[in-house]
């Protein structure tokens, strides 16, 4: 794409209304191109303007109390804190094993110190530290596994090419548990979970569902109740109550 | 206005130097940031969206994210405030695509849309005083435009339609929504350019 090509869908790629192939092409000439550049900031100053032409609505006075709290939750708990901590030992590629145990360890330790505190609290943050105990104890799973001398594992793909998420699924058949690490994951809409299937020929079981902080999210499980060996592990986006697997939008299968 | 931190100086400080404290983590800068923008950010999800619940949440979402990671706000790359509405306008219509565009084939029909959301004279308790000028300027500009320029303009932007989707729905050919867009969108430049060099939009 030219420069001139570019000043031909400016204006739509500003509003948000060129083709995902255009869209692309545009921003590869942008990224080298000081003067188209410069037009596109434009055109985008230009576009977000036109939110300024609604009709004003205030927002509701909860709004502003929920997302104080909010803010404030995630401060309490330290999450952030840790997520970037996890983040930044997120294990990729060969040789994960030990990262992610130090990791596991780490947090382990950062979530024993966090309960610790918020039994110092009151009463009110009793669910809190039911949360984070919960939290605890799946990370003390992951440690056995992760430990477990038969450890194996395997990474799942984003079926979407578009999405840079990903997740490694690690299992001890000696320890009967399983662990699904993933990063990157979107956020889900309300009332939607990840959940995790384990597929053979003819069956989906699930093994459990999970909710996303700060694109990370994680499930333990017990193989104990799979009634057969699984060819695959997938993950999809669900609403709680389904039954069936949609699409996975992780899947990974298994060396048989 | 809900407003509980005691310092108002923060009030009186730019978007610029706000988000500079945010970064330092400043509660009472995330506050006032919310309480000049609240109603921007909620209006506009609501306008896309056209779900209060949805709109909140979406609006929830926002301001979390930029309380949690107000890096991801690049000065060097424009205005803290046409930034803060493209994360959500986009978001909103992240939302609508999300879910299978049903939302989106619930929106009403321009003219429907335009007696719940009219671009023109409009009461807006909701802003302060310095956006409240902005909108009426943004406004009176979208007014001047051929209705089937603005038309298009607000699919887009609004609807979350691309040229060709707005090509399918209003059963006009792709080229005739690609430059109604293009020559809209070039008086819209022109008419709010003093304002954007005062950095006033």
């Amino acid at each position: 794409m030219d420069c001139e090509q570019v000043g031909q869908l400016l204006d739509a790629y500003a509003l948000g209304a060129a083709e995902a192939d255009e869209a692309a092409r545009l921003e590869e000439h942008v990224a080298d191109c000081v003067r188209c550049w410069s037009s596109l900031n434009e055109a985008q100053q230009a576009a977000a303007a036109i939110a300024l032409s609604t009709a004003f609505q205030r927002a509701p006075a909860s709004l502003r109390n929920r997302i104080l709290a909010e803010t404030e939750r995630g401060e309490r708990l330290g999450v952030p804190k840790l997520m970037q901590l996890l983040r930044s030992l997120w294990p990729v590629g060969a040789g994960i094993v030990t990262t992610a145990a130090v990791a596991s360890l780490t947090f382990a330790f950062f979530l024993q110190a966090e309960v610790n505190d918020l039994r110092d609290e009151n009463d009110q943050l009793e669910a809190q530290v039911e949360d984070a105990g919960e939290i605890l104890n799946e990370q003390r799973q992951l440690m056995a596994i992760l430990a477990a001398p038969d450890v194996q594992q395997v990474r799942l793909d984003a079926t979407d090419h578009t999405t840079s998420a990903g997740a490694v699924y690690q299992w001890s058949s000696s320890a009967g548990t399983g662990a699904l690490l993933c990063n990157n994951l979107p956020a889900l809409q309300e009332g939607q979970e990840y959940k995790v299937w384990f597929l053979t020929q003819d069956h989906s079981y699930e093994a459990g569902s999970f909710q996303t902080w700060d694109g990370i999210g994680q499930l333990t499980m017990d193989l104990g109740d799979l009634p057969e060996l699984p060819l695959a592990i997938g993950v999809s986006i669900e609403h709680a109550d389904a039954r069936e697997p949609g699409q996975m939008f992780l899947l990974a299968e298994f060396e048989q | 206005m809900n407003v509980s931190y005691s310092d108002s100086d923060y009030k009186q400080l730019g978007d610029e130097e706000l988000m500079r404290r945010l970064f330092q983590k400043d509660k009472h800068a995330f506050e006032a940031i919310f309480d000049r923008y609240g109603d921007l950010v909620y209006s506009t999800a609501l306008r896309v969206l056209r779900d209060a619940h949805l709109a909140q949440d979406i609006s929830q979402e926002i301001f979390v994210r930029l309380w949690r990671k107000p890096e991801s706000y690049v000065a060097e790359r424009g205005r803290f405030l046409t930034w803060l509405i493209s994360v959500t306008r986009n978001r909103a219509v992240d939302e609508i695509r999300s879910r299978g565009r049903r939302l989106r084939h619930e929106t009403a029909s321009p003219e429907e849309q335009e007696r719940e959301f009219p671009a023109g004279e409009a009461n807006d308790p909701a802003l302060n005083a310095q956006l409240a000028e902005q909108a009426r300027t943004v406004r009176a500009s979208l007014t001047e435009l051929p209705p089937e320029q603005r038309q298009v303009i607000e699919l887009a932007y609004f609807g979350g339609l691309t040229q060709q989707e707005i090509s399918d729905r209003l059963d006009q050919p792709l080229g005739t929504v690609k430059t109604r867009i293009r020559l809209g969108m070039q008086k819209l430049r022109a008419a709010l350019a003093p304002e954007m060099r005062s950095e006033r939009i």
